[in-house]
C-alpha cells in the first residue's frame, strides 16, 4: 500500500472509513429501502411514500393546490365550475375514497329510489309472458297466412264459389247433354232459307242456362 | 332470534356480537307460496319478495362492491329485470330464495365491473370466485342472514388489506377522515400536522392506495388470463 492512497480527497477518505466501519460494525438494512428493493425487484410499484415513522416531504405548489381542490371535492364544496374539480386524476381519487367508504359502511336505498327501481324492473316482461306473446303472435301470422293462400288460391281458380256460399245439402240431379231436337216444335219445322240467327240464339240461351244451371248445382248452390 | 346455522362464524367476525339486520325474512312458508306464485307470473308476489330482499342485496352486495350510489342502484334494477325474466327458472331450496337473488345480483355486479371506468375496492376476480362458492355451496347453503353478515364482512376485509398495503401514517389518514368521516381539521390535529399539510398527506395516501390496487389488479389471473365477459352471463 503507497502513500499516495492517503494523500487522496476527503470522499475517498469518508468511503475508506466507511468500509472498514462496515465490516467491523455491519448495521441492518433500512426497512423503507428494504421495501423498495424487494418491490423493484419482484416488479411491482415502487412506493416513494415518505419515510413510515419520517416526516412527509415538503409539497410544491401544484400539489398543495391539487390537495386543497381534493379536499373540497370529497367535502362536496367544490363546484362544477371550478375546472380543477373535474379533474380526472382527482375525480377518480375522489371515487376511490368514496367506494372505500361505501364498503366499510354501506348505506341503505332511499325508500323513493327502491320504489322507482323495483317499478321499472317489475315493468319487464317474464319469459313466460314473452314466450305467450311470442305463441299468440305465431298462432296470428298462421292463421293470416292461410287466409292469403285462401284468396289467392279463390282468385287463381275463379270458377270456385267462395267457401261460405256452399251447400252441403243433397244436390239436384245434372241436367244432361242431349239433342236441341226437343228445343223446337217438330211440328213446325223451321224454316231452311230464314230464321238461322233465331234458332242458334235459342240454343245458345237454353245451353247456357243449363251449364250455369249445372255449375251452380256442383257448387251446392241452391 | 332463534339460532342461525352460521350463527357461530357470525359471533366471531363481528367481535362478539351478532351482526344487526335492518329487515325480517319472510316466514319460509310464506316465501315458498310466494316464490310459487311469482314462479307462475304473479308480479304481485315477486314484488313483494323483492321488496323484502331488494334493500339487502343493494347494501350488502352491490353497493360495497360497485362503490358508487348511482351504479349500485341501476345494478339493482337490472338485477331485478333478470329476476323477474327468468324467476321461471328458479327452484325452491330450503335455504330460501335469496342466496338465488344474490347470485344474479353477484352475476350483474361482475359484468359492470368488468366493464368499469370506476375506482373501486373490488376486481372481477373477487367476484367470479363468490359466484364460484355460490354455485358449490347449492341447496344446503346459508340463508339470508348469514350471508348479508358474510357479505359485509368480506367488504371490511378487503378495505383492510388494500390499506395494510400502505404505510401506517398514510393508511392512518384514511382510516380516520374516509372511513370514520372524522371532520379534516381533528385528523390533522391527531395526526400532528396543519390542515393544508393533511390534505396533502390524504392525496398521497389515496394515490398510493389507487397505485396498490392498481398494481394487484394487474397482476389478478382474470387480468393474466384475459378472460371474457361472456364467461359470467348465465
Amino acid at each position: 500500500m503507497s502513500d499516495k492512497k492517503f494523500e487522496d480527497s476527503d470522499a475517498d477518505i469518508a468511503a475508506f472509513s466507511e468500509a472498514l466501519t462496515s465490516a467491523l460494525r455491519p448495521a441492518d438494512l433500512d426497512a423503507d429501502l428494504h421495501e423498495q428493493i424487494l418491490a423493484r425487484a419482484l416488479g411491482l410499484e415502487v412506493d416513494a411514500s415518505p419515510s413510515r415513522a419520517g416526516e412527509e416531504p415538503e409539497a410544491d405548489e401544484a400539489e398543495l393546490r391539487r390537495s386543497a381542490v381534493l379536499a373540497s371535492i370529497l367535502e362536496g364544496r367544490a363546484t362544477s365550475s371550478d375546472p380543477a374539480a373535474s379533474d380526472p386524476g382527482l375525480v377518480r381519487l375522489a371515487q376511490l375514497a368514496r367506494a372505500l367508504r361505501l364498503a366499510y359502511a354501506p348505506t341503505d336505498i332511499d325508500d323513493l329510489a327502491h320504489q322507482r327501481v323495483l317499478g321499472a324492473g317489475l315493468r319487464t316482461p317474464s319469459r313466460t309472458a314473452a314466450r305467450r306473446t311470442i305463441v299468440g303472435a305465431v298462432f296470428v301470422l298462421v292463421a293470416a297466412a292461410a287466409a292469403i293462400f285462401g284468396l289467392y288460391l279463390q282468385r287463381r281458380d275463379p270458377g270456385q264459389p267462395p267457401a261460405t256460399a256452399m251447400h252441403t245439402g243433397p244436390r239436384a240431379p245434372m241436367i244432361e247433354a242431349r239433342s236441341s231436337m226437343e228445343l223446337f216444335d217438330a211440328m213446325k219445322p223451321f224454316d231452311r232459307e230464314k230464321g238461322t240467327t233465331e234458332r242458334v240464339d235459342k240454343i245458345t240461351t237454353t245451353r247456357e242456362s243449363e251449364l250455369r244451371d249445372n255449375r251452380f248445382n256442383a257448387w251446392g248452390v241452391q | 332470534m332463534p339460532p342461525l346455522p352460521g350463527s357461530v362464524w357470525v359471533r366471531k367476525v363481528w367481535g362478539g356480537m351478532v351482526a344487526r339486520v335492518a329487515f325480517t325474512r319472510l316466514e319460509p312458508a310464506v316465501e315458498r307460496d310466494l316464490c310459487d306464485r311469482a314462479k307462475k307470473g304473479d308480479k304481485t308476489a315477486l314484488g313483494k319478495l323483492l321488496r323484502t330482499y331488494g334493500p339487502v342485496l343493494y347494501r350488502s352486495v352491490l353497493l360495497p362492491r360497485l362503490g358508487s350510489e348511482a351504479v349500485a342502484q341501476d345494478a339493482l334494477g337490472e338485477t331485478y329485470a333478470r329476476v323477474v325474466e327468468r324467476f321461471d327458472q328458479y327452484e325452491w331450496q330450503d335455504c330460501g330464495v335469496y342466496p338465488w337473488l344474490r347470485v344474479v345480483a353477484l352475476r350483474i355486479a361482475l359484468d359492470i365491473l368488468r366493464s368499469k371506468k370506476r375506482e373501486t375496492v373490488f376486481e372481477p376476480d373477487d367476484l367470479a370466485r363468490e359466484i364460484d362458492r355460490a354455485d358449490r355451496a347449492g341447496p344446503s347453503g346459508p340463508d339470508v342472514e348469514v350471508l348479508e353478515a358474510r357479505d359485509r364482512e368480506r367488504a371490511r376485509e378487503k378495505v383492510d388489506v388494500a390499506l395494510k398495503k400502505l404505510n401506517p401514517r398514510y393508511e392512518r389518514a384514511i382510516r380516520l377522515r374516509v372511513l370514520e368521516e372524522r371532520p379534516r381539521d381533528e385528523v390533522a390535529a391527531t395526526l400532528g400536522v396543519s390542515t393544508s399539510t393533511f390534505d396533502v398527506v390524504l392525496h398521497r395516501a389515496l394515490t398510493a392506495l389507487k397505485k396498490a390496487i392498481s398494481a394487484a389488479e394487474a397482476n389478478s389471473p382474470e387480468a393474466l388470463r384475459g378472460a371474457s365477459p361472456e364467461e359470467s352471463t348465465s
